[in-house]
């Protein structure tokens, strides 16, 4: 398994696309990468991840929509709002509303809406994506 | 000053391979904290890159750079009231995030330097912004980050969850 990008971890299991974006699950085990230290006897899925998720998601939303040849990085996480944690067992549904920001091609807007399996909602998230030409570098 | 992983240890409880500070080198409790971190090839982050992968892909997932920031936050929040283990019920969770931009990526063999200050404390939560240099310029603004601190007992698994808690989003 290799990644063409530095990540934390696999953040999402599975993507499928939606009217507006794309919807991403991702199952948390304790053994993912990084949990053992957060923290120890105690996993949580640190919210962070959460953030990566809605990344990973939205990246692949962007290349699939772009092309494989462009640089998709994070250039703002604009708001989260936690709501509830996700530990071992919890199964992640991020809900992800991609907008192409009307003045600037370079730029994307995703909205995430975070629910775990039970339905209660784990976060929101509205992050700003930079997408450059060019997968290699300039 | 010049605080090592021993004090950072023994006050949150953050731990291999996640304890992403490195060093604190001013802490002026209540008010404010800079810390370093050196960010390494050696991390877990870098395991699964690509051969072929461009050097950009090298670049300090974002992500953990904020983990890293925010850890710092957590030693202000709770420097002279250590939470080294949150078995022993407590646990620092971040509570919401506003307007944290990116100005420029970092790479192996970086030493970036956290600057965190306190804007508000309220009973268990505290109102944080700050930001990170690399080589003295930004790299990252935190503009506002809410820490609170939580019982570890309302943190229940999906097997264990109550219709209590999951009325209470917990």
């Amino acid at each position: 398994m290799s990644r063409s990008f530095a990540a934390p971890l696999d953040a999402v299991d599975q993507v499928d696309p939606s009217a507006d974006g794309i919807t991403a699950t991702k199952r948390i085990v304790a053994t993912d990468p990084y949990l053992a230290g957060h923290y120890p006897g105690f996993p949580i899925y640190p919210g962070v991840f959460t953030v990566e998720t809605v990344h990973q998601a939205a990246r692949r939303a962007v290349e699939a929509d772009r092309g494989p040849d462009v640089r998709v990085e994070l250039a703002a996480v604009r708001s989260v709002r936690f709501k509830a944690p996700l530990l071992p067992g919890d199964v992640l549904t991020a809900s992800c509303q991609l907008r192409d920001d009307p003045d600037d091609p370079h730029r994307v807007r995703v909205v995430a809406d975070c629910r775990r399996g039970d339905g209660a909602a784990t976060a929101k998230v509205t992050l700003e994506l930079r997408v450059r030409p060019g997968a290699t570098d300039a | 000053m010049n605080i090592g992983q021993r004090r950072i240890k023994q006050t949150i409880p953050h731990r291999f391979p996640i304890l992403l500070v490195d060093r604190v080198v001013e802490v002026v409790p209540g008010e404010r904290l800079r810390a370093l971190k050196a960010v390494t090839g050696a991390e877990p982050a870098y395991a699964d890159v690509a051969q072929d992968a461009p050097e950009s892909a090298y670049a300090y997932p974002v992500p953990l750079l904020i983990e890293s920031w925010a850890q710092a936050a957590v030693l202000l929040a709770v420097w002279e009231t250590p939470n080294p283990d949150v078995l022993a019920g407590k646990v620092e969770l971040a509570g919401a995030i506003n307007d944290i931009r990116v100005h420029a990526p970092v790479f192996p063999g970086s030493m970036v330097e956290h600057q965190v200050e306190i804007v508000k404390a309220i009973g268990d939560t505290s109102i944080l912004a700050g930001r990170t240099l690399c080589g003295g310029e930004p790299i990252l603004e935190v503009n506002h980050f809410v820490l609170a601190l939580r019982d570890i007992s309302l943190l229940a698994g999906p097997e264990s969850r109550t219709e209590e808690a999951q009325r209470a989003g917990v």
